[in-house]
């Protein structure tokens, strides 16, 4: 029973950890012309992404197409999409469709050329994934889960690329870089709180959107009084 | 900031005061050059930026041309008188997004200049545009706040039914009761007999708030009319208002953002202001109410994933005690689209 109460106490400890506010991310603060933890445009994303999953071998494939699915695999908010964004930027000429819920496959096959980047795949029925897969040379596509056993139906090879984990250091330079966008003076130098980093990566986990998120609202809230 | 100039950027306005929307505003791009460079074009662009948690929008509102082969000396000062005119939005900082103004000066470096920063690494970081596609485009940002002198809202003189809100709240109830009845019965908390028995009760409470929400209130409609300074809102009920204790009427602005970054999708709505409320006790036919405009709020808009809307709210109140909220949405002044605003300065 006592130790019921224990683990009871701990979790209320962590749920108040939880939904407390952190202290702010800058230990100064700087002048910003807009929130810098909102979504990028293409131009800034080459500034702000600090890329975590082999991204030069990912362009390294995609400039030397084999007959092959690259995956890039991971839950949600782990910059999956940032990173096939980036990919784009290298190789405007080959066809980039995001998808969304009731995607049209017609939409896809409108597309032209061996080598196609799909986002968030998972939105095409199985049948028309493994048609795509089957029908193009190389596929670069996001997704929440591995999918195997739709490449062995296909009979098509694999690369996968997971994104999860955190490293401190990256999530640190993702911040900075995304400061030094949004600031007046781009001289001035901004601290970033490393306690709050430690807290975040607590909180958060790997998910850099959820941490993106969180620190918007709170330059949001320090903003508006 | 630029590697190879100085760039000011200056308007005929008050300084410390927002450009207004309403007319064309008059500035200078001084230009202090940092070292010889030469461009093919220099230009400027008024750009209108949507961002927060939101795929980044970005749509040119104006672009002109200044001058064309030009060889740019250091130490000496280049002015370019430059006119700018917007009312397409005002600066907007929300929630969860943000409308930004911005003025680009834009320099496309010629051939030549571009060869000697590259040699000379001149810049720290190419970006992948310029690396691989060779683009020579150096661009100065200055950040504008925009905001009208005075905002003339306008409601669009119209019928508009309103919907009841909280059905799937109760149907939510109700289906977590079944789980909870089911779950309790499963594991022997319960006989079959009390199952059944909660079943009945959830299914009358159901019941019986749809026919006290279909028979007592019924459709609610509203006919909106603008006035200066307010609107009035008519309120009809297919009931007439039979077992009505009052009917409260309020707006309120909203903002809605759809994050659609990455492969999942989230909605963010916020009421950004709510109206003083009208109430009207025991109403009779087609009772109306006036609702005062607010002061320097936005009206509707919709750019991609990010909206503005106003919605009428009633809270009505039955006889029995039990209340009621029906929401409809209304249009205020313009749903915005892309302009030319070139075409008005010309």
């Amino acid at each position: 029973m006592k130790l019921k109460l224990n683990e009871a106490g701990e979790k209320l400890v962590r749920m108040e950890f939880l939904y407390t506010d952190l202290p702010p991310i800058f230990d100064n603060d700087p002048e910003l012309n807009f929130n810098p933890f909102g979504g990028v445009n293409e131009e800034e994303l080459q500034a702000v992404l600090v890329p975590h999953v082999g991204m030069e071998s990912i362009l390294e494939q995609i400039a030397n197409p084999q007959n092959q699915v690259i995956e890039l695999v991971g839950r949600k908010g782990r910059g999956k999409t940032s990173h096939l964004r980036l990919a784009r930027q290298y190789f405007p000429h080959y066809p980039y469709i995001g998808l969304h819920r009731g995607a049209k496959y017609q939409e896809v096959q409108k597309l032209e050329g061996d080598v196609i980047l799909v986002d968030s795949i998972h939105h095409l029925k199985l049948n028309q994934r493994i048609h795509l897969y089957k029908n193009r040379k190389l596929v670069v596509l996001t997704t929440h889960w591995p999918r195997t056993i739709e490449y062995w139906l296909a009979k098509k090879r694999y690369t996968r690329y997971r994104f999860r984990g955190i490293q401190k250091e990256t999530l640190k330079a993702t911040i900075r870089q995304r400061i030094q966008l949004a600031q007046k003076n781009k001289r001035e130098i901004v601290e970033i709180n490393e306690d709050v980093l430690d807290q975040l990566i607590h909180r958060f986990g790997d998910n850099y959107r959820g941490i993106l998120n969180y620190l918007y609202q709170q330059v949001q809230k320090t903003n508006r009084g | 900031m630029s590697i190879y100039a100085d760039v000011q950027v200056t308007f005929e306005v008050e300084p410390g005061r927002p450009l207004p929307m309403e007319e064309p505003i008059n500035g200078t791009i001084n230009l202090k050059p940092k070292r010889d460079f030469g461009v093919d074009i220099m230009g400027y662009r008024l750009i209108l930026e949507i961002k927060g948690k939101i795929q980044s929008v970005k749509r040119v509102l104006l672009q002109r041309q200044i001058l064309t082969n030009t060889r740019f000396e250091e130490g000496k000062e280049y002015n370019f008188p430059i006119r700018i005119f917007n009312d397409t939005v005002e600066t907007y900082r929300g929630h969860h997004v943000e409308c930004l103004l911005k003025l680009e000066t834009y320099l496309n470096l010629d051939d030549d200049t571009h060869q000697e920063s590259k040699d000379a690494g001149l810049k720290a970081r190419f970006s992948v545009k310029e690396m691989i596609w060779g683009e020579q485009e150096e661009k100065i940002i200055e950040y504008l706040e925009f905001l009208p002198s005075s905002t003339v809202y306008k409601v669009l003189d119209s019928k508009i039914e309103l919907l009841a809100k909280g059905q799937k709240q109760a149907f939510g109830y109700g289906f977590g009761m079944l789980v909870i009845m089911f779950i309790g019965v499963a594991w022997g908390l319960y006989t079959w007999y009390h199952g059944l028995l909660g079943l009945a009760i959830a299914l009358s409470v159901l019941v019986l708030y749809h026919l006290i929400q279909n028979q007592i209130i019924g459709r609610l409609s509203v006919q909106l009319q603008n006035q200066e300074g307010y609107f009035t809102a008519k309120i009809s009920s297919s009931t007439r208002w039979q077992n009505i204790r009052n009917v409260e009427a309020y707006y309120q602005i909203m903002e809605q953002v759809v994050d659609k970054r990455g492969t999942s999708t989230s909605t963010y709505t916020k009421a950004i202001y709510k109206s003083e409320s009208s109430t009207i006790n025991f109403p009779k036919y087609t009772p109306t109410v006036k609702l005062k405009f607010p002061e320097k709020k936005p009206m509707t808009m919709k750019y991609g994933d990010f909206s503005i809307y106003w919605e009428l709210v009633l809270r009505v109140q039955t006889s029995y005690g039990i209340r009621f909220k029906y929401i409809g949405t209304i249009k205020v002044g313009e749903t915005l689209e892309p302009i030319s605003s070139i075409n008005k300065l010309q």
